[in-house]
């Protein structure tokens, strides 16, 4: 099942105070054969949102506003496990594809998808965040709660944020997608942009990865953007643990690489599959054929379920190799990890969560000089 | 409304409104020997007779007992059914908190009466005391397909919904199972639910049914295992289930624990580790009272076949 050749919307509900938005207007154009409703919050709220299925809400849009707090440091998750001080803007909350193992399922008590029009308040919290610590690179991300590019050619969001961020130093914005849809992205100038891929194995993707691209299609894509300039990054997140996943896994870097040169990967991320302990029950209601919720999992200290340590170890030891011998160079690191598993894997770890972000700094200050970035001092990162 | 006494023989034997438990039936029996029927029962009345709305176990006992007529409160005849039904309930509210399994009765009388989900959910589940939301009202109307052990456990233990739904994702037969397991060895709510885990991650990873894990996994004959007690049987099933759901964490801890036992480490001297494997390192442990047991359980510990045993260790935890 893939969603790469319609927009996944049903219905379009506005919010009656952002109606002359110039997004919602653009929102409306883009979307002539899409039934939309004016509506007050409130009356959305009661009678319509709370009343669908989490299948029925992906299909439903509502545009609304709201000033500020749309820009927060990703929520990551607690300490011993290190994480990487990434800045998300929530601009459009859930995601009209449906992973099986998806957090959105718990963290989001609304099925809906909400698009916020505020680009103003977004722009100037993005500003003001930059401005406040000088002398840091700032990574910042739409993919948290949603698809970056699932509903881009019904927004053009990239757009707007291609402009802003190509005019600033010491930024850049990842667009985080498991779509092929980067039709939008082609006009539009790569500077200081990140355009990144979710990656697993097919056999995986057909099981617990619906209304996702192909694999072979994220890839192609993947090679288009960076032909057309744009860095790239990728996301081995979450790495699932099967029968066969070695060879699983294995195949995919092979295809990866075949598919994209690794000298312009901004960075790769490993995570293995890891959920607070309510997403199970909730996860096998909806997909009671999924098998990933049954494998040995242990409670983490930070209260999520992730695999037993040395069985993450295990794959990421692998994985790493591997990724490894096809790109020495290649900025890998660990989303949600705890020191002692970056220990086990690549030998080190960083310090604290500000030392992994310096090393983020540093390693694209060394590998692209395009990004026209200020020398990065650990002091700067440690300090804030 | 007046209180009337109604014959016996004039009540309709359909119980179509029944959705008590059997519960209480010897104290209730006791009380109406010693004093009669104080609390009426209600009725409304119908062109074939009269039809019972509440009080199906006074009217059992009345009968039993050789009554000819028992007190009623009789609703308005011309009051719709579900209304008459409705305020009904809301008396009994009064006096006593409906279990589970006997609001998803009522919410099945409601069905058959033919009222619309909305109604249900409106109108009646704020009034069982439920959320008014339409997952609720099918989670509790799907516990009457639950097998009758499971209803009758739910009923005992007063589970909460959210445990109760839990039985609703095994097949019929292996409901039977965890009915009959869970009442042989009274095992309470939260540790049948953690059982009920076990099973269904082993289940789903192995591709059988619970039913042919217990077989696997010994516990029929566990269960009826006079020589061990309740607390015993319930033990020995518990870790015969996570030695099956955790093969692998399970391993290595018994790796460590064979260390642990090779390196003959002498009482004064404690070796413990997290478990789940996650918290790194182990933990000496010295309980030293004299310079002479210092001096041994160092002698043990950096003995370097010793020393190569903590290094093992350390490469799993």
């Amino acid at each position: 099942m893939s969603c790469n050749v319609s927009i996944p919307i049903k219905k379009i509900y506005v919010d009656g105070r952002v109606i002359d938005e110039p997004l919602t207007k653009r929102i409306l154009e883009n979307t002539p054969g899409i039934q939309h409703q004016i509506i007050d919050v409130e009356e959305f709220e009661e009678h319509i949102a709370h009343r669908l299925t989490p299948s029925q809400g992906k299909r439903i849009l509502f545009i609304t506003g709201q000033k500020g707090d749309l820009v927060k440091p990703c929520p990551g998750t607690l300490a011993p496990y290190l994480c990487c001080r990434y800045s998300v803007i929530n601009q459009i909350m859930q995601c009209p594809m449906d992973c099986t193992y998806c957090v959105l399922q718990e963290y989001l008590d609304n099925p809906v998808m909400i698009l916020h029009t505020d680009m103003d308040d977004v722009f100037d919290d993005i500003d003001c965040l930059v401005e406040n610590q000088p002398g840091r690179f700032f990574r910042f991300g739409t993919g948290e709660l949603s698809d970056s590019l699932v509903l881009d050619a019904v927004t053009e969001l990239t757009q707007d944020y291609a402009r802003f961020f190509s005019s600033k130093r010491n930024t850049l914005i990842e667009f985080k997608t498991k779509t092929s849809r980067i039709d939008t992205l082609l006009n539009v100038s790569p500077k200081n942009i990140v355009v990144s891929w979710s990656v697993n194995p097919q056999p995986i993707i057909d099981t617990d990865e619906f209304f996702s691209a192909r694999l072979d299609e994220r890839l192609d894509a993947a090679r288009r953007c960076q032909d057309r300039g744009f860095l790239l990054g990728f996301h081995f997140d979450p790495i699932l643990h099967t029968p066969d996943w070695e060879a699983l896994y294995h195949s995919l870097i092979q295809q990866l690489f075949s598919h994209v040169d690794g000298s312009r990967i901004a960075w790769v991320s490993l995570g293995s599959l890891r959920y607070p302990p309510r997403l199970k029950e909730i996860a096998l209601k909806r997909f009671p054929r999924s098998r990933i919720f049954y494998e040995e999992m242990i409670r983490g200290m930070d209260g999520k379920m992730r695999y037993p340590k040395p069985m993450r170890v295990e794959m990421y030891r692998k994985i790493y190799g591997w990724l490894m011998e096809k790109a020495p160079d290649l900025f890998v690191y660990f989303c949600m990890e705890s020191p002692d598993v970056w220990d086990r894997v690549t030998g080190t770890h960083p310090a604290s969560n500000a030392e992994l972000d310096f090393w983020f700094a540093r390693n694209l200050y060394r590998r692209f000089p395009e990004l026209d970035m200020d020398s990065p001092n650990r002091a700067s990162y440690t300090a804030c | 409304m007046k209180i009337i006494a109604v014959p016996l023989e004039e009540i309709l034997k359909d119980f179509f409104f029944r959705f008590t438990s059997d519960s209480e039936s010897d104290r209730l029996r006791l009380s109406i020997q010693a004093s009669g029927i104080r609390a009426p029962v209600f009725v409304q009345k119908t062109q074939r007779g009269y039809r019972l709305l509440s009080g199906f176990h006074r009217y059992r006992i009345a009968l039993e007992l050789g009554f000819e007529s028992i007190p009623a409160w009789p609703m308005p005849d011309e009051m719709p059914v579900e209304n008459a039904f409705h305020d009904v309930l809301l008396e009994h509210m009064v006096h006593r908190s409906l279990n589970l399994i006997e609001k998803a009765r009522i919410l099945g009388i409601l069905d058959r009466l033919g009222l619309s989900w909305e109604s249900m959910r409106e109108h009646f589940l704020p009034l069982l005391e439920l959320p008014p939301k339409t997952e609720i009202l099918k989670d509790v109307k799907d516990l009457l397909t639950l097998s009758p052990d499971i209803q009758a456990y739910i009923e005992k233990y007063d589970l909460s919904l959210k445990q109760a739904v839990q039985f609703g994702r095994f097949s019929p037969e292996d409901q039977d199972f965890f009915g009959s397991l869970a009442l042989e060895l009274d095992i309470r709510g939260v540790e049948l639910l953690s059982i009920l885990a076990a099973f269904q991650d082993i289940a789903g990873r192995e591709g059988l049914s619970v039913t042919q894990i217990s077989e696997k996994l010994g516990c029929p004959k566990i269960m009826m295992d006079s020589q061990r007690t309740r607390q015993q049987r319930i033990a020995r099933i518990r870790a015969e289930l996570e030695r099956r759901q955790y093969p692998k964490l399970y391993a290595w801890n018994e790796s460590l624990e064979n260390l642990k036992k090779e390196m003959e480490l002498p009482e004064q001297v404690r070796l413990s580790w997290d478990r789940s494997l996650e918290s790194p390192g182990i933990c000496i442990t010295l309980d030293i009272r004299s310079i002479e047991a210092l001096r041994e359980a160092l002698r043990h510990l950096t003995k370097q076949q010793n020393q190569k045993r903590i290094e093992d260790m350390l490469s799993v935890v």
